[in-house]
């Protein structure tokens, strides 16, 4: 990061949020996933 | 059982595909990740949009930083994409490159899993690629979004701050009024201590809302809430510095007017050792606002102290008043003021035009009228000749009706209610006159006025006083120095009657 950045923290803050979403995105995903794995596997087994 | 067993490999065989698409979705997505970051000015290599750097002089712009939400997030935004795709194109490539090339052991001879494993693998990519492509679709769909309902909301938030901080103001009594040449002001400029490039507009704008950052990178405070006022300001009107963090406290305004030789300028001298002796005594406090009150203040008092005489006003070549003495008082209890006392030289009032160039006349809501009895003819006359040559000297020329008249048509004719205003009528020189004093009620009101109608036959100008102003009240001083350092009584009480005019009771 360079030191004279007058955004700096306009850019990390942009960055986190970002982030946060992409990780709320993923782990729904991972739950929607497991919950149809195991919606089948139910049905299977 | 055998349809349990085949419909279990089936399932394995339709999931290798999904779990190479996990594998590449999440390389993609690192990738892509660490890209936006590098974009974003995060990590060891970061490579940020330009930011524009702001010019100096430029008509109607101000030598700062535009806020980020203006122009400049979509300036990042723009250019973290084209980094985040030019990245997943890359990555893509690469996953492709390592599949295409195989170990000569794997093809040589052909071998049929290897064959499976590239069909699989390769369709991973591709599932890999379009969950990807996805997922940073959306998020820069989401990022755009809350960039845009932060840019809108940032603009009402910023109507509300600057509302806000007028309110906070008003509420306070905070007014801003130029010590030199007396303008009220809506509002002032103000130096960046970093770089000492004038910022004239600095409040919520386009270029921040509590804050904004110089051209040279330093953050400047743009509302009195975040502190503006603790910067070195400007009058915009004469380009002169202002008193020190004005727009910190609400002021009060005190014109003094009178013949040249009414003893102005020897009263305002002690005034400001009586006001601080006042404040002390009291409990409050007393600071100068500026270097300048400090220092004139101070010589007048060591001039006065030796000489017992106080120096003719002048004026600075150029300048149409005398800067005022400015000083913040602070009473044991109640808010902190800053007391501005405007001084002019005396010629001033014998013309008209001149008069209306005093813009504080606008905004005081008390004046101090200063009187010489030595220049009133009926004193004079009662004087002894033998003294009369010693006070010659010292005694005003004009008579106080042609003063006071002169100054009050044109303060009308320059639109000034005085029916809002409270005068004060400083008598001066009562050290001098102790003989024609003696049948006076010095701390009295009505027996000064009735000294003035009666023995110097001066109703007319009493009567013109009481018909013009709010209220008139009259004192009898005598500026000069005790043998203690402190200001003679008189002053004192003059001083803390004339600021009970404006509620300030120290």
């Amino acid at each position: 990061m360079t030191a004279d950045d007058p955004f700096r923290r306009w850019r990390v803050s942009v960055v986190v949020m970002v982030a946060t979403t992409a990780l709320t995105v993923v782990c729904l995903f991972v739950i929607a996933v497991v919950q149809v794995v195991l919606a089948v596997l139910s049905h299977v087994i | 059982m055998l349809i349990t067993a085949v419909t279990v490999v089936i399932c394995l065989l339709l999931a290798l595909p999904a779990i190479h698409g996990v594998r590449y979705a999440t390389v993609i997505l690192g990738a892509s990740g660490r890209a936006f970051a590098r974009a974003m000015g995060l990590g060891k290599e970061p490579h940020t949009a330009e930011i524009p750097k702001p010019s100096k002089g430029v008509a109607n712009r101000e030598y700062a930083h535009e806020r980020y939400l203006r122009r400049q997030s979509w300036r990042d935004f723009r250019h973290a994409n084209v980094r985040v795709w030019s990245e997943v194109g890359k990555t893509v490539k690469s996953c492709w490159e390592k599949l295409r090339v195989l170990h000569p052991a794997q093809v040589n001879p052909p071998r049929p899993e290897y064959t499976t494993f590239r069909r699989t693998a390769g369709a991973g990519v591709l599932i890999g690629t379009a969950v990807a492509a996805v997922v940073i679709a959306g998020l820069a769909l989401a990022e755009a979004v809350a960039l845009g309902v932060l840019f809108v909301a940032e603009y009402g938030f910023l109507w509300v701050l600057a509302g806000v901080d007028a309110l906070v103001l008003r509420v306070r009594g905070v007014t801003m009024t130029c010590r030199n040449c007396g303008h009220r002001l809506t509002r002032a400029e103000y130096t960046c201590p970093g770089c000492k490039v004038r910022h004239h507009n600095l409040r919520p704008g386009r270029y921040g809302l509590l804050h904004r950052t110089c051209g040279c990178g330093y953050r400047l405070a743009s509302t009195a809430l975040s502190k503006n006022y603790r910067l070195e300001s400007w009058c915009p009107h004469c380009d002169k510095p202002l008193a020190k963090e004005t727009g910190l406290a609400g002021e009060i305004v005190i014109p003094l007017f009178g013949a040249p030789g009414a003893g102005k300028s020897q009263l305002i001298t002690v005034l400001t050792v009586a006001i601080e002796t006042l404040a002390d005594r009291t409990g409050g406090t007393f600071a100068f606002a500026d270097d300048q009150t400090r220092g004139n203040a101070t010589k007048a008092w060591r001039g006065l102290v030796t000489t017992k005489r106080s120096e003719k006003t002048t004026l600075v070549s150029g300048a149409t008043t005398v800067p005022a003495y400015s000083m913040y008082v602070k009473p044991r209890r109640g808010q902190m003021k800053l007391l501005h006392v405007f001084d002019a030289q005396g010629e001033v009032f014998y013309r008209s035009d001149k008069i209306q160039q005093l813009e504080y006349l606008r905004v005081a809501k008390t004046f101090v009228f200063v009187v010489d009895p030595l220049s009133i003819d009926r004193l004079w006359t009662s004087i002894a000749e033998s003294h009369r040559p010693a006070m010659e000297k010292i005694r005003a020329q004009q008579e106080p009706s042609k003063t006071f008249h002169e100054t009050v048509m044109t303060v009308i004719a320059m639109g000034i209610d005085l029916r809002k205003v409270h005068l004060v009528v400083a008598l001066s020189k009562a050290d001098l006159i102790e003989d024609s004093l003696r049948t006076v009620d010095r701390t009295d009101d009505g027996s000064i006025r009735a000294w003035l109608v009666d023995k110097l036959a001066q109703g007319n100008l009493v009567r013109a006083m009481d018909n013009n102003f709010k209220s008139v009240s009259f004192f009898l001083t005598s500026a000069l120095a005790t043998g203690h350092d402190t200001a003679d009584s008189s002053v004192e009480s003059f001083a803390e009657r004339t600021l009970a005019t404006q509620g300030f009771k120290l």
